[in-house]
């Protein structure tokens, strides 16, 4: 890839992506046209398309391994059901019906299936951020789409093993089956998923504690290059045994959700997923035969057109007999509609086997890439109907949107996870609040991991790290880190994304008090006070006080002194008045005490009954 | 004696006032001395009024005799008492289908109240007796298929200066619990008076 190349493409990136987005067509398409601008018919940057395929392959890599990240095992065990009826009702429904157009429209029935596969794909790269744009990410809608493209991305292994097996013409296997292919097909199918599976595992092993050992040298590109080696890795032996590259890294990410690092993975790879992400859909755009396109353009677009709408229709029905909600139906149906680029792999060996034409591999390449906008559009025109209808009711609140695809509802953001934090985390706990934690320790974590708590490995000042723990769906953010100004630093960050979400921030002292009540909503929380009430309040029951008493007279204490940290907060530190009112307000806490010392105050006026004896004397 | 193990009287003490008791600093080491009288102190034990449901249930349905003791405060027993009968007395517990714990169980309020006995008449200042203001603790024990024993209240509470002043009421106090404790006592004669205090001090 040569330097004119990544200039173009970052200049895409940050030109025509915030313009697609403001536009509301997605960031993917922004990059196709970039791609069809750098591409050898126009601009000529990107005269080699194949030779970027690795670069653009990586970003469908990074994304499905950070799917897998947010899947649990046990989550993805409840998936199996939609994965199998969803998924492969998909597959052989679109491949029946294309291939029966293609028999009727003369191919042999070889061809036929050949095209019907390839045309059942449809794009991750394209369909789950296309979704997540729209807020579709989770829910029933990005669980279903999720189901379906895990599904093909199975599917395509024995694919790719079984057309060349119905090629006439006995046309070597073209497929790229990697290091194992001097083995016969049943064998290395089987292997290849052993050898992958002993990888994966061994893989989660070691980034534990691999992990571990980078965090504590605080070194975060480590962490980051920790991360981007573990995807390239994993997806390095998948392909090398002749598995998906996509698969074999969505597994690994599944095996890792587990993990303490999973949000620091998540926040480092973030970036490069978009990034990735976009030079693949540069370079389906380059890649696009643009003579051969243009000169039958009512051919490709009718072919796109025919497809996209096929694909719809299988999509409906099936999500219908899976009775998914009705509102549900439509976006999953235009969400995976589109082909995919594992057409474009599978058109290759097709066509490598002599199953089909250069030039219908050729005009069905174009139809593929045409077919892809198509996805964001239509949901474009969706939504806007869908906010039409919508008009009347009431926006959701801020950050109800998410776009995780499964719904952890952690209201609570717990930052610092050490001798306040858990304990705050323990509370919560107890009452089944689910609460996300972050500790930039990570012996804090791996030894609170051991006791059964589940505090993530993260530097909360970091907004990406918030937002992998959830910032956007939680209600509340509990600050508890012991660094008063790295707390400060936490909310200052976290109000960047959510600026009214409630706060209740450990500070070391005053000072830190009054400029936490100098924010709006921030609760801000002295750390030793409790304790030195708690201490004062057996004091006076080891006095001999009654406990109804004792624990009166230290609530009258805190509720005097809170109101005075207060008031004090508003007036500016260096003037006189300050001094003078906080000599006031402390006079006034130990005339508190005193008045309560005094006999005459034994008890809570209240239940005083000194002057009703009086009172009863005077009369008899 | 033997059935002195076990106490079969729980006195359920509220006074949020105590460190300027006059009345209930005399009658409570008098009856606390009983060997089978125990005492839960509530501004003691819950001073925050978050009860401990299952400890307090578990007291409760080991005992024969419950006694509600406190000052009358406004016409009814203090606040820290009614926040305890409402968390202790759950339903499927105290009444209900399932709610058969306190069955059977006696329930006595034994209080002090500022006001003479004059005032506490028909004719008097607050019109009704004490018996009749505590209408609510006779509501419960019904409900809860307890037998209602009736109030022990000492009248003109203000005016106990000394320990002596209280002392009488103090013995009759104690007297009256012994009487429940060994059968002594005739229940159903007992029931129909406003006031057990005046009756064993008659005896
Ligand atoms: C808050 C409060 C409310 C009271 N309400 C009443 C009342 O309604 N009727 C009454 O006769 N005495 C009332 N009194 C007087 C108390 O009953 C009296 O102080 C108590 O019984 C004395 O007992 P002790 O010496 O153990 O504190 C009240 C006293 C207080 C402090």
């Amino acid at each position: 890839m040569g330097l004119g190349t990544i200039v173009f493409l970052l200049l895409a990136t940050v030109i025509l992506v915030p313009l697609a987005m403001r536009l509301g067509i997605g960031s993917a398409m922004a990059y196709l046209l970039a791609g069809v601008l750098a591409g050898p018919h126009l601009v000529g940057l990107m005269s080699d398309p194949a030779s970027l395929s690795h670069a653009a392959e990586f970003g469908v890599v990074i994304m499905l391994f950070l799917v897998g990240l947010e899947l649990r095992p046990r989550e993805l065990w409840r998936l199996r059901g939609p994965l199998v009826a969803l998924g492969a009702g998909q597959v052989a429904g679109t491949t029946a019906l294309v291939a029966l157009v293609g028999w009727i429209a003369g191919l042999s029935w070889q061809g036929s299936l050949a095209v019907g596969a390839a045309m059942a794909m449809s794009s991750t790269a394209l369909a789950l951020p296309s979704l997540r744009d729209r807020g579709l990410g989770g829910g029933p809608t990005g669980q279903g789409a999720l189901a379906i493209l895990l599904f093909q991305d199975i599917a395509v292994i024995p694919l790719l093993a079984l057309l060349p097996l119905l090629a006439t013409s006995g046309v070597p296997d073209m497929a790229d089956t990697g290091g194992l292919g001097f083995l016969p097909g049943f064998v290395r199918t089987p292997l290849a998923m052993v050898v992958l599976a002993v990888v994966l595992v061994a893989t989660q092993w070691a980034a534990k504690h691999v992990f571990r050992w980078l965090a504590l040298s605080r070194q975060r590109e480590a962490l980051t290059a920790m991360g981007l080696l573990l995807v390239s890795g994993i997806s390095l032996v998948a392909g090398t045994v002749g598995l998906s590259a996509a698969l074999g890294a969505f597994l690994g990410g599944v095996l890792l959700a587990d993990s303490e690092y999973r949000h620091e993975i998540e926040a480092d790879l973030e970036p490069f997923r978009g990034l990735f992400l976009g030079f693949f859909f540069a370079t389906v755009g380059a890649g696009l035969n643009l003579p051969l396109i243009l000169s039958k353009p009512i051919l490709v677009a009718s072919l796109a057109l025919g497809l996209f709408a096929l694909k719809v229709g299988v999509l409906w029905l099936l999500a219908r007999s899976a009775r998914m909600n009705p509102s549900d139906r439509l976006p999953l149906a235009l969400g995976l509609a589109q082909v995919g680029e594992f057409a474009f792999v599978l058109l290759a060996v097709s066509r490598g086997s002599g199953l089909m034409s250069g030039d219908l591999a050729g005009l069905l390449g174009g139809a593929v890439a045409v077919s892809m906008p198509l996805t964001p559009l239509s949901l474009m025109v969706w939504s806007a109907a869908q906010r039409r209808n919508m008009e009347s009711v009431a926006q959701p609140a801020e950050g109800a949107a998410s776009d995780a695809l499964v719904q952890v509802e952690a209201p609570v953001l717990l930052a610092g996870f050490g001798r306040m934090g858990s304990m705050v985390g323990r509370v919560l706990k107890a009452q089944g609040i689910p609460v996300s934690v972050l500790d930039l320790d990570p012996h804090q974590v791996a030894h609170m991991r051991r006791l059964g708590l589940e505090p993530h490995f993260g530097d909360a000042r970091r907004e990406e790290l918030l937002k992998a723990a959830g910032l956007a769906q939680a209600s509340l953010l509990v600050v508890m880190v012991d660094d008063q100004e790295d707390g400060l630093d936490i909310v200052r960050t976290a109000r960047e994304t959510r600026p009214s979400i409630p706060v209740i921030l450990r500070v070391h002292s005053h000072q830190g008090a009054y400029h936490a009540l100098g924010l709006e909503n921030v609760e801000p929380i002295r750390e030793t006070f409790g304790a030195a009430m708690e201490a004062s309040r057996l004091a006076l029951e080891q006095l001999g006080w009654r406990s109804t008493r004792a624990l009166r007279a230290v609530e009258l204490f805190v509720r005097h002194n809170q109101a005075s940290m207060r008031e004090l907060a508003k007036v500016d530190r260096s003037s006189e008045d300050w001094l003078r009112l906080l000599r006031e307000r402390i006079d006034e806490a130990s005339n508190l005490v005193r008045e309560d010392a005094d006999p005459r105050h034994l008890v809570d006026r209240a239940w005083d009954n000194e002057s009703l004896r009086t009172e009863f004397f005077k009369k008899e | 004696m033997d059935t002195a193990q076990i106490p079969d009287t729980l006195i359920v003490f509220a006074h949020p006032g105590f460190e300027k008791s006059r009345v209930h600093r005399t009658w409570l080491p008098e009856v606390e001395a009983l060997p089978f009288v125990a005492v839960r102190d509530l501004c003691q034990l819950y001073p925050g009024g978050v009860v401990d449901v299952k400890a307090e249930q578990a007291a409760l349905e080991s005992a024969r005799t419950i006694v509600l003791q406190f000052p009358l405060y406004w016409y009814a027993c203090p606040g820290i008492l009614k926040e305890w009968i409402d968390q202790v007395f759950e339903h499927g517990w105290a009444y209900g289908q399932t709610g058969t714990a306190l069955r059977g169980k006696r329930l006595l309020v034994a209080t002090s109240a500022g006001g003479a006995r004059e005032a506490y008449q028909a004719q008097g200042r607050n019109r009704h007796s004490i018996k009749q203001y505590l209408l609510p603790h006779e509501g419960l024990a019904r409900l809860c298929g307890m037998e209602w024993l009736g109030v022990f209240a000492l009248h003109g509470a203000l005016t106990v200066q000394h320990k002596q002043d209280a002392q009488a009421s103090a013995i009759a106090y104690a007297k009256l619990l012994t009487g429940l404790h060994d059968n002594s006592l005739d229940l159903a004669s007992l029931q129909s008076l406003e006031n057990l205090l005046e009756a064993i001090q008659a005896t």
